[in-house]
């Protein structure tokens, strides 16, 4: 054999190990996956949750509310978090140097009156400029500060949370209106847990009334519909699992509780990185490992969160450009931990799997792409085999999309029509085509982009949440919103 | 909300693609490595792939029926369910009332759950007599005879079932499943004897059981907030074990505080001495939470006064916010000059804390509050007393004008 062919067999081989890896891997969180939700179930039944409501046994939560220029979503989503049952909450809400009329919008659906409240600066942030109560909403208050970035805002909010659980939400967010007593349910039960990831779903394609989901179906763009599988792979297999594994590194930030003190005590959200998300766990994560304290972080798969995802693919391209640095950015602060068994199986599989399986899959895809086109130049590219394996690999991803998809099912707010539940099918296999490849490359660019774009967002259009049935839309978004202000500070 | 039924065979066939796929990957790797000495035909190897597309596929088509067939069918059973569920219900309350005959066992899903559902919401003389009801459709017994199963799904499943139906015989079989080695097992099995205790009439013999459950617990290992979930479900049986988990030898730290807990939010006056040495352990949680369980009862007998008060300075700052909280229940001149102490914490917590206390206090907590924001020597301590006596006007303001408050 020649040379060239040996290098050839040899690259097929390690790719095939590369993806067949992250496919059984992904197939055991699956597995481990279903029995956390079957243990989930038994576990915080209904009657569970009613015992601990008539007993009063939960913990007060604030919900931080972080929004840039989100006149489109805001007034929907503020109330759907007022509208939220549990005992005790307040809401958070922070203007971070928006440019639009999410304020004044603000004030008016709300009634808020300026307010000049003390509030004890556990972390530093960009100062604020105003801050309101609500007349309507005692627990409602409204901080405007100059831009300084979401973490930036969520440090603020910090500062203003009075209760000792706080919960991370996306302004275009919607949480399910059980969603909070089944998370804090965590804290409560376990006094260790310091912070629990809830499950992300889009609210693209959803019937809302009064501000809950009352039917799911399949969005009508594929670009949209590609993305129901993405978080349901990430979700109901990947974070499960890890989470099962006791090796949880992200928790998202569009729906994350914490407790106050934990985030206070490794000094809030770190305001020069666009992966604060991931970063703050990571941080949680060396916290207490380093100081040998007990502690779990956990993702539970009921409490969720909706959330709506890009529509067109220009938006969707800059959000995954941002989500690659952000893991990057994470990844490298936290470094050190990448095969220091002083931090376990977090440092010994975890961050190693982020690094080879997550970081730098675009890499090796695209590589393999490219070694397939110059096999074809040098004409040792046998079309039969080549055609084998690419199916190999989609039938591979493919499956996963099925494993994801089946554990959707089991839902009872899942896709009820038989037409979406063929038409995911089919997303599995049609995302292959170009769509996967687009994302990849976006991935790969933003690789080497992380210096380059360091704290920057891009922004972001957003249709904005559905007011009321039918999918009416709530008022469009300005068109070329000015991007946020780059964070400062270095990595 | 997740679907009860399923998962498990869902996971069945999840474990196959597993093992499949990982056996169909070790068969590829060693097709790659004897193609690559020369072992074999690169014929050989294309068939190799051909064949580990075809299995992929395979079981992507196994997995798909299998998804769509229970949707599918999941829809049908849902419907039916809850139409036999309503159904169910009706026969339940017409045999209660004697107006039917007791339909005999074994019962159906649908016909097991409305049961016990009514089981859940009806107590007294009615609860006694669907508790003879599930003795004689045999579902009790039933009940406690999955508590052995090898599956980890049934087993929870009759624990919650024994939970809402709360019989006293249950509870021998579920204290053995509360040493077992699951920990949702253990969870579940503390949930059903505790909601089958506290249900009982306070007349009830129970202590021989209720010391046995206290003893399972130090076992048990079970988290402190499930603990505290266990011991409010007791209700007024819980004397018992929080007076067991105070006294010597003590429980663990976590168990002790869970005790305090509950021993506050089940206002248990009457024993409050026992919690007395609580101010004065070692622990700073247990020391705060004794002051927890003092300021929801609402009262300090007067002998632990000077307790509380040391608590003041103590070198915690979430003890001592708690103090300031709790010597706010004393009446008169003498917990003002200890808030007005407090205010000039270092702790803005603190601070805080006595300032809503003195707020709290009325027209005389507003005085003080009034005058120590002009005459406080520490800045903080003025800022804060101005801070909270603004919030408790913008409040007062609120509840005039009818706000909607949580």
């Amino acid at each position: 054999m020649k040379a060239w062919n040996i290098c050839l067999l040899l690259f097929q081989q390690g790719v095939l190990l590369y993806f067949a890896s992250i496919n059984l891997l992904y197939a055991f969180f699956a597995w481990r996956g279903l029995r956390a939700v079957t243990i989930y179930t038994r576990e915080l039944s209904a009657l569970a949750l009613k015992d601990l409501l008539e007993r009063d046994a939960y913990k007060p939560v604030s919900i931080l509310v972080p929004a840039y220029n989100e006149q489109g979503s805001i007034v929907a989503s503020v109330r759907s978090f007022l509208n939220l049952q549990f005992p005790q909450f307040e809401v958070i809400v922070v203007s971070d140097g928006s440019t639009d009329e999410s304020v004044s919008r603000m004030v008016a659906a709300f009634a808020l009156v300026e307010d000049d409240r003390l509030v004890r600066r556990a972390i530093e942030h960009r100062p604020e400029l105003r801050s309101f109560r609500s007349l309507r909403h005692p627990n409602l208050t409204v901080v405007e500060k100059q831009n300084g970035g979401k973490a930036d805002a969520l440090n603020c909010a910090l500062n203003y949370a009075r209760f000792p659980i706080v919960c991370a939400v996306d302004a275009d967010s919607m949480l399910d209106v059980e969603a909070l007593l089944r998370a804090t349910r965590l804290f409560v039960q376990d006094e260790s847990v310091v912070a629990v990831g809830g499950t992300i779903r889009l609210l693209n394609g959803a019937r809302l009334s009064q501000g809950r989901v009352s039917e799911l179906r399949l969005p009508s763009r594929w670009i949209e519909r590609f993305q129901v599988l993405e978080y349901a792979r990430a979700f109901f297999t990947g974070r499960a699992g890890w989470s099962a594994a006791g090796a949880l590194l992200i928790i998202s930030g569009a729906f994350g509780l914490f407790r106050r003190d934990a985030v206070l005590l490794v000094g809030g959200y770190r305001p020069d990185t666009v992966g604060e998300d991931m970063e703050l766990v990571m941080r949680l994560h060396r916290h207490f490992r380093e100081r040998k304290l007990p502690y779990r972080v956990l993702s539970s798969p009921d409490p969720i969160c909706w959330t709506e995802a890009p529509a067109d693919m220009n938006t969707l391209r800059k959000q995954r450009n941002r989500w690659q640095r952000g893991l990057l950015e994470a990844l490298w602060i936290h470094r050190v931990m990448f095969l220091n068994p002083r931090y376990g199986r977090l440092g010994m599989i975890a961050v190693p799997y982020f690094w080879i399986f997550e970081a730098f899959s675009p890499v090796v895809e695209v590589l393999g792409y490219v070694f397939l086109v110059v096999s074809f130049l040098v004409g040792d590219l046998f079309p039969e085999f080549a055609l084998l394996f690419l199916l190999l690999a989609v039938l591979y991803g493919m499956l996963l999309s099925q494993l994801a998809a089946g554990i959707e099912m089991l839902l009872l707010s899942r896709y009820d029509r038989m037409r979406d539940r063929v038409l995911l099918f089919a997303t599995g296999f049609i995302e292959f085509l170009g769509y996967r490849q687009l994302l990849t490359w976006e991935r790969f660019v933003a690789t080497f982009q992380v210096r380059a774009k360091h704290g920057k967002w891009g922004a972001m259009n957003r249709l904005g949440i559905p007011l009321e049935d039918h999918g009416t839309l709530a008022v469009a978004p300005p068109k070329n919103a000015p991007e946020p202000a780059p964070r400062p500070g270095k990595a | 909300m997740w679907r009860r039924s399923g998962e498990s065979v869902f996971g069945a066939l999840v474990l196959l693609v597993l093992v499949v796929e990982a056996a169909l990957l070790a068969f590829l790797t060693r097709g790659f490595a004897l193609r690559l000495i020369g072992a074999i035909p690169s014929l050989r190897l294309e068939a190799t792939v051909s064949w580990a597309v075809s299995t992929t596929a395979l079981l992507l088509v196994v997995l798909v029926v299998y998804v769509i067939g229970y949707h599918h069918l999941s829809g049908i059973w849902q419907r039916r369910d809850l139409g036999q569920l309503q159904a169910w219900g009706e026969t339940w309350v017409k045999v209660l009332h004697g107006d039917a005959p007791l339909p005999q066992g074994p019962l159906s899903g649908p016909a097991e759950e409305a049961l016990l559902a009514l089981r859940e919401i009806l107590h007294g003389d009615e609860g006694i007599l669907l508790q003879d009801m599930l003795r004689d459709t045999g579902l009790a017994a039933d009940l406690v005879k999955r508590l052995t199963s090898r599956f980890l799904v049934r087993r929870l499943v009759a624990l919650e079932g024994l939970a809402r139906a709360r019989l006293l015989e249950a509870v021998d079989p579920l204290f053995v499943s509360l040493d077992g080695k699951e920990p949702a097992v253990r969870l579940l099995a503390a949930r059903a004897i505790a909601r089958t205790l506290g249900g009982l009439a306070l007349g009830e013999p129970d202590e021989g059981r209720t010391l046995r459950f206290a003893a399972s617990l130090r076992r048990a290992e079970l988290p402190k907030g499930v603990v505290d979930e266990v011991l409010l479900l007791l209700e007024g049986r819980a004397k018992h074990l929080i007076r067991d988990l105070l006294r010597d030898p003590p429980a663990s730290a976590a168990l002790r505080r869970a005790a305090l807990e509950a021993l506050g939010r089940l206002a248990l006056l009457d024993m409050l001495p026992i919690a007395a040495p609580a101010l004065t352990d070692s622990d700073g949680e247990v020391r705060a939470a004794a002051l927890r369980a003092i300021l929801r009862i609402g009262y300090i007998p007067p002998d632990l006064l000077p307790r509380v008060a040391a608590l003041l300075r103590d070198p915690l700052e979430f003890v001592r916010l708690h103090a300031a909280r709790a010597i706010n229940l004393v009446p008169g001149k003498t917990a003002l000059d200890a808030l007005v102490e407090c205010l000039g914490d270092s702790s803005w917590y603190v601070r805080r804390s006595a300032a809503e206390a003195l707020a709290l206090r009325g027209p005389d907590g507003d005085a003080v509050l009034e005058e120590m924001s002009r005459t406080h020597e520490d800045r903080f301590a003025r800022d804060m007393a101005a801070q909270v006596r603004a919030d408790a006007r913008a409040q007062a303001a609120d509840r005039l004008s009818g706000g909607v408050r949580r």
